[in-house]
């Protein structure tokens, strides 16, 4: 606990040595002030001599009563595409799971605590957009300030409570003892949270799952020397040189699309394919595009997957066209809505989990498109194929040569 | 020793840090606990140390495991049976808590069904952290086979960034597997968790000539960072593996372990879910895994907690895996399996009582009350499975009745029961939430609330205490009260009543 809190004071310090954008002039001085309370007497004797501070934020909390009010500010802990979320943070945003640690502040009659405190370790690819806000005898509250919202700067720590602009990118607690209540800024987006622990729906899931487990190798003459199919439908797979140095494959993939037999002699690849980096970096967290190429040695059926990839990754592809919504809720808190994926060479558009088949001079050649997203929200605590914002598709293609007679 | 456990399984108990303690009914009933975590022994272990834990180490199947709960006999004429129940209290604000509550039992003797041979497959990730407690795996796989019946087999298989199978069907008392040993971790070696699973049920195939019972069990540091990592997806192999009939038991090992797709493996519904801390403590788990019998009663369970005109569902507890669909809470299990437990020397600290179930917040609508009116039905209970033995389908509905009109506050502070005969469950839930928004509230550095919420528990704790001198509650009391003090040592706040509290009040 103590330890989470000296980081958090540390970050402050960070953000005004680097001029971070959210927090300007002696804000540490606000932080260890908010940390007073559970570090004794040490650290509110250190922030008494704090010269003023203002703040620079696109949304505040401020309490315009007469009395201090604990509140507990909880910043995203997930990428959104923000600009997505406008009009749409009721539906996409009001998820507790989206939201990380929470920060305790008490604050005075008159002050205000600025929200979009972007983490400054991660405030070079993190647009911050939303803050969970929980004050006590409220509901716990989204408050989600729109992509095109400015920056309202104030002058000193107090709310600027004839600024119509602070006013309009503000929650606010207003009223006297007892009655007191919520007052929100036109500008912003708040939305009540349903209590803890309550009864949700199951998450979606995808259309069609494609995948695979152990570790493929890449060579030619692997022998197929067993396949079986797992009590959840996909193929377990032994291949080997020999029997001596058997290796086993799990493939998720529909039964038809591996027609491969036992006894059959295959070529393998594997690869994988790093994503473009997006802007001037590349996200360490974007999942590489992963290849898996089996053909039979006898140059009959090939078979393709790919997963996690992008257009540019496939030359087979054409257009990715965002659908928009509606959009699934995954397991994890991510936001996903559907892509078409054009497979010009086939004159077919694809939904997730469609198939489309050709046939060319007795090769058939049939593809299946599995999951096919454009991640909105994606959350740190998801599995890498969630945890990352991006459009990025799983596809099978299966082509099998004319038998002759 | 055989000494008999008989408990009916969601999940059967097992646990590092659980005492022996049976929970058989006087009736020969058998209650029926929800799978998962069987104790919260670790928790209390720190605030009896002077410590105050993090809210994730409270896990509430645990907890309510840890409670023998009385239950109605199981005389509804099937193998599973279900029994809600009512209890309306006043919140601690002007509001009204009203909370169903659902347990099963089952009226079948595990003795009177013959033992059947097992072969269980033990899966387990070779990961450095894994290996702290595993080490070279030979003691564990030499005492897990030596514990087994001479009709039992046991096959083994490891798993980091590939799955290899390193036993096939030893036969107990004549295998030598001395030579057995986990590969060496790589540098950097990744987990494929996915691998590892279906590479057990593969190893399940490999003895075709076998006839019996089979089970898996999992020894995981929670990690799945190679191969399919997507949770879901392995949740959803390991389900079918548990539709199909192959309970599966989660053992947590090493440091760092990462409880949550483990938990929910485990709360799929069979076996058992524990954590080893140590090498020996894995001995003890294997040992213990050796000697349970688990036997197939019912598939595909569904139950479904209906809410009647006026109430609407709120918060759900003990059961994670439930949803809301079309308005009413849903819990589904792909098996429930009936289990005995040779003696067992659990490993160390904790109770076990067996408890557990699903509850339910109703939401009630004041505005419905007076239109309503009080001594109609709350909620219909609507129970279906497949009877595995009879091969048949069964279904089955009740209803309760709240004698208060919808959002009607009882006249006193004390709950109004629809079975006043079994309300402790829900003094428990209470208990529950009290433990947990004191470690919450502490965590979001709100000491006064964290210490508010115990002072506003007291009275109802002491009060249920004067009516029915529970040891459970008495533990969990004094738990709240040793919590207590250790926040108040290190904040020295002044109690303050926290909002939006979601206990209910018991107190006179």
């Amino acid at each position: 606990m103590l330890g989470e809190e000296s980081k958090i004071a540390a970050r402050r310090r960070s953000e005004v040595a680097t001029g971070g954008s959210s927090l300007t002039g002696k804000s540490w001085c606000r932080a260890l002030a908010t940390l007073g309370p559970h570090f004794g007497v040490l650290l509110v004797a250190l922030s008494v001599g704090c010269p003023g501070y203002h703040y620079t934020s696109r949304a505040y909390f401020a309490n315009t009563t007469k009395e201090p009010v604990n509140v507990r500010v909880q910043t995203l802990q997930a990428d959104v595409d923000c600009a997505s979320m406008d009009g749409r943070s009721a539906e996409l945003l009001a998820r507790r799971e989206l939201f990380g640690a929470a920060i305790t502040y008490e604050v005075e009659p008159g002050q205000a605590v600025p929200l979009d405190l972007d983490d400054p370790w991660h405030s070079q690819r993190r647009n911050s957009c939303a803050a969970l806000v929980q004050i006590l005898g409220f509901a716990d509250q989204v408050v989600y300030w729109p992509s095109a919202t400015g920056y309202v700067t104030t002058e000193t720590a107090l709310a600027e409570g004839s600024d119509p602009r602070f006013l309009g990118q503000s929650l606010r607690l207003e009223g006297y003892g007892n009655v007191k209540g919520l007052a929100v800024g036109h500008a912003l987006e708040v939305t009540a949270l349903p209590p803890q622990a309550s009864g949700a729906p199951p998450a979606d899931t995808a259309p069609a799952t494609l995948g695979w487990s152990g570790a493929p190798r890449t060579g030619l003459g692997f022998m197929l020397f067993r396949r079986e199919i797992l009590p959840d439908g996909c193929l377990s797979l032994e291949l080997g040189k020999d029997l001596d140095s058997r290796w086993v494959l799990f493939l998720c993939v529909p039964e038809w699309a591996f027609p491969f037999e036992v006894d059959t002699k295959l070529n393998i690849t594997s690869d994988q394919i790093l994503p473009e980096p997006r802007g001037y970096y590349s996200d360490p967290g974007d999942p590489p595009a992963q290849h898996l190429l089996v053909q039979a040695a006898d140059a009959g059926a090939r078979f393709e997957l790919w997963l996690n990839a992008q257009a540019a990754e496939l030359p087979a592809v054409g257009k990715v066209t965002s659908l928009g919504p509606p959009g699934r809720h995954t397991e994890c808190g991510a936001y996903a809505e559907p892509v078409s994926v054009e497979l010009p060479a086939l004159s077919a558009t694809l939904l997730p989990g469609e198939e489309a088949k050709q046939v060319v001079k007795g090769k058939t050649t049939r593809v299946l498109l599995g999951r096919a997203d454009q991640l909105l929200i994606a959350p740190d605590a998801c599995a890498p194929d969630f945890a990352s914002l991006g459009t990025r598709f799983d596809l099978l293609m299966l082509d099998t040569p004319e038998v002759t007679p | 020793m055989r000494q008999g456990i008989l408990v009916l399984l969601l999940g059967l108990a097992g646990c590092a840090g659980g005492a022996d303690a049976a929970s058989e009914t006087p009736s020969g009933s058998r209650g029926v606990t929800q799978a998962g975590a069987q104790d919260a022994a670790y928790f209390r272990r720190l605030i009896e140390g002077g410590s105050i834990p993090e809210p994730g180490l409270l896990d509430q199947v645990g907890f309510f495991a840890e409670h023998a709960l009385n239950q109605p006999e199981a005389d509804c004429g099937e193998v599973v049976c279900t029994h809600p129940s009512l209890a309306v209290a006043p919140r601690f604000d002007d509001g009204t808590w009203t909370m169903a509550f659902v347990s099963l039992n089952s009226g079948v003797d595990p003795e009177t069904r013959p033992r059947q041979p097992v072969h269980v497959v033990l899966a387990v990730e070779t990961s450095g952290a894994a290996r702290e407690v595993t080490q070279a795996g030979t003691a564990i796989i030499e005492k897990l086979l030596g514990a087994l019946e001479q009709d039992d087999r046991l096959s083994v298989v490891s798993f980091g960034e590939e799955s290899k199978l390193l036993l096939k069907g030893a036969v107990p008392g004549q295998a030598d597997v001395s030579q057995v040993e986990l590969p060496a971790p790589a540098k950097d070696e990744k987990v494929d968790l996915y691998g590892g699973i279906a590479a057990a049920a593969d190893a399940l195939k490999l003895q075709s000539d076998f006839v019996g019972a089979t089970r898996i069990v999992l020894l995981t540091t929670g990690r799945a960072d190679a191969g399919i990592t997507d949770p879901p997806r392995i949740e959803s192999l390991a389900e079918s593996l548990v539709r199909a009939g192959t309970p599966f038991s989660v053992l947590g090992l090493s440091r760092s372990f990462d409880a949550s797709l483990p938990r929910s493996i485990a709360e799929l519904g069979a076996g058992n879910y524990a954590y080893a801390k140590s090498t020996d403590d894995l001995s003890d788990l294997v040992v213990q895994e050796a000697g349970v019998r688990l036997v197939p009663l019912a598939g595909d369970l569904q139950i479904r907690v209906v809410p009647s005109p006026g109430y609407s569902i709120g918060r759900i507890y003990g059961a994670r895996r439930a949803t809301v669909e079309d308005g009413a809470a849903v819990l589904r299990a792909p098996a429930l399996f009936l289990g005995t437990r040779k003696s067992a020397s659990d490993v160390e600290g904790g109770r076990r009582g067996g408890g557990g179930g699903l509850f339910v917040e109703l939401v009630a609508d004041p505005s419905s009350g007076a239109k309503i009116g009080v001594g109609q039905a709350a909620f219909q209970l609507e129970t279906s499975y497949t009877d595995i033995d009879a091969g048949a389908d069964v279904s089955f509905a009740s209803e309760v009745v709240n004698g208060l009109s919808p959002g009607e506050r009882p006249t006193e502070n004390w709950p109004h029961f629809s079975t006043p005969d079994y309300g402790k469950a829900f003094m428990m839930l209470n208990m529950y939430l009290a433990l947990r928004a004191m470690v919450d509230l502490h965590a979001a550095g709100d000491c006064g609330a964290a210490l508010g919420v115990s002072y506003m528990m007291e009275p109802g704790a002491d009060e249920w205490q004067n009516r029915f001198d529970d040891p459970d509650i008495n533990v969990d009391r004094d738990t709240m009260l040793r919590l207590r003090e250790n926040i108040f040592n290190e904040c020295r706040a002044v109690p303050v009543p926290p909002s939006n509290y979601e206990a209910g009040c018991f107190s006179l």
